[in-house]
């Protein structure tokens, strides 16, 4: 069972060299998801119109099914709604449907982190930022957007790792990140050292989750600053 | 005969079904300081807010230095021109959280006045000096009690050279002891003859620093006129009965 120890070495720089591609398909959903999501938490926060109900159904969705069902979905689904429109996009890199896929589910996730924080908010403080004749763009800048990331950092920081764990799963549609090529090793070597080549990618995603984690920690401090006086 | 500063006219105001500003028409002129009494729901604290529409009203114009906007239709930048004429304290203080109470005080005039940094912070440090916090300019909310938070509060309705300070209760949500330093400060400002709007509780104050007393009940004015007179005097009905239950004393006169 503990054949192949020595592949644990062998395939660790490799791997080492497929983190860029593990970091981009973390970082490029991040940034579009924590944007669509406060557009969507924007939304479900108004008015109950027409876009409002679009968009609750969004999030019911997308919260509401697994993630590897909606990346088969729109990997599989998209192509052929757009060929319907008369658009072949078969030819588009399995990374772009992952993005869209992930941006999908992210946003969604992220927006209820963010309209949990909004409604938690002592809504006093905007009331005195339009008072001072804030306009509605400078009160989102400078009064609610930081109070509702400190409140909404601890239930990000957690969506953050399940979503770098999740790229995990991008192999599926082909795609070749530190699991994607793990696999590939595995499938080269007819399963032998199968285990040390799993435990080589493990501890990379370990050790990338722990920078997360410490990030996050520095955001929160700064952002905290307020209490500690 | 100074000018009048804020004109109200018209007033109207409702919560769904319930009516809570039925018509007032207020002018109130330049340096007068103007308190509101009532009984709790009598809409003295919504009529305070229509003024710089943080709850608009229904229908009704609302003037403040020669700018009238109507409540029904206005441009947004019409509203946030009214509101930079205005300076507002609040009951539970809100100040900014995450913010220092020098920045509390600049971020107006830096954002919205666009005034240079160390002018604002020139202009904030007079302030802090005036309500004695200067030493406290560094400190956050979280760790200032609630009287040092509303000398703050006081300091940023302040900061930006407001044509009225519109003060909603600045008192009712301090601890006994701290209520005086507060007043004190209001006192202070009120002498230096800025025109203020106060709803307040405290009839002794209001004795003493307002020029004129209005009473209000069931969402219009029903009385008013210098403090004193209606404090000490009062003609209806209504204010006598509302006085009497805040002021132990004038009801004993009775029994004995």
């Amino acid at each position: 069972m503990w054949r192949g120890h020595e592949l644990f070495l062998e395939v660790l720089p490799t791997l080492i060299t497929f983190i860029p591609v593990t970091l981009f398909y973390f970082l490029v959903p991040t940034v579009i998801s924590w944007a669509l999501g406060a557009w969507i938490c924007r939304v479900r926060i108004g008015k109950k119109n027409l876009l409002y109900y679009v968009v609750s159904l969004f999030v019911s969705f997308f919260r509401g099914t697994p993630g590897l069902l909606q990346l088969y979905l729109v990997f599989f689904g998209l192509p052929k709604i757009a060929e319907l429109f008369g658009y072949n996009i078969n030819t588009w890199s399995a990374g772009i449907f992952y993005i869209i896929a992930t941006c999908f589910n992210f946003s969604s996730f992220v927006s209820e982190a963010f309209r949990g924080a909004y409604l938690a908010m002592n809504k006093g403080q905007m009331e005195a930022g339009y008072a001072i004749g804030f306009s509605k763009l400078q009160n989102f800048i400078y009064v609610i957007a930081p109070c509702t990331l400190k409140v909404a950092l601890p239930n990000l920081k957690n969506l953050e790792i399940d979503l770098l764990k999740g790229t995990a799963t991008a192999y599926v549609i082909g795609l070749v990140d530190v699991m994607g090529r793990a696999d590939k090793f595995i499938a080269l070597h007819r399963g032998y050292g199968q285990l040390w080549i799993l435990m080589a990618a493990g501890l990379l995603y370990f050790i990338i989750n722990v920078a997360v984690e410490f990030s996050f920690r520095g955001f929160e401090g700064a952002l905290s600053k307020a209490e500690r006086g | 005969m100074p000018n009048n500063v804020v004109s109200l006219r018209g007033i109207e105001k409702s919560f769904g079904e319930n009516s809570i500003i039925n018509g007032v028409d207020l002018d109130v002129r330049e340096g007068e300081v103007v308190v509101i009494l009532g009984p709790s729901g009598s809409g003295k604290t919504t009529l305070l807010r229509t003024i710089n529409f943080l709850d608009p009203a229904d229908s009704g114009d609302i003037t403040i230095d020669g700018q009238t906007v109507n409540a029904k239709k206005h441009h947004h930048k019409e509203v946030r021109e009214l509101r930079r004429k205005t300076g507002m304290v609040f009951q539970n203080y809100n100040l900014f959280q995450n913010r220092t109470a020098l920045e509390n005080i600049t971020i107006g005039l830096r954002k919205v006045q666009k005034v240079p940094k160390t002018e604002a912070e020139q202009k904030a440090y007079e302030l802090l000096d005036y309500v004695k916090m200067r030493d406290k300019a560094d400190s956050y909310p979280a760790k200032l009690s609630g009287g040092q938070q509303q000398r703050i509060g006081i300091c940023r309705a302040l900061a930006g050279n407001p044509k009225v300070v519109l003060l909603d209760e600045p008192t009712s949500a301090l601890d006994p002891e701290l209520v005086s330093d507060v007043l004190d400060v209001i006192k202070q400002i009120a002498a230096t003859g800025i025109t203020m709007i106060i709803v307040t509780h405290e009839i002794a104050f209001a004795r003493e620093v307002a020029d004129r007393v209005i009473f209000m009940k069931g969402g219009v004015i029903v009385e008013q006129g210098p403090a004193k007179e209606v404090i000490d005097h009062p003609q209806n009905p209504e204010t006598n009965k509302f006085l009497n239950a805040l002021i132990p004393e004038r009801s004993m006169e009775y029994v004995i």
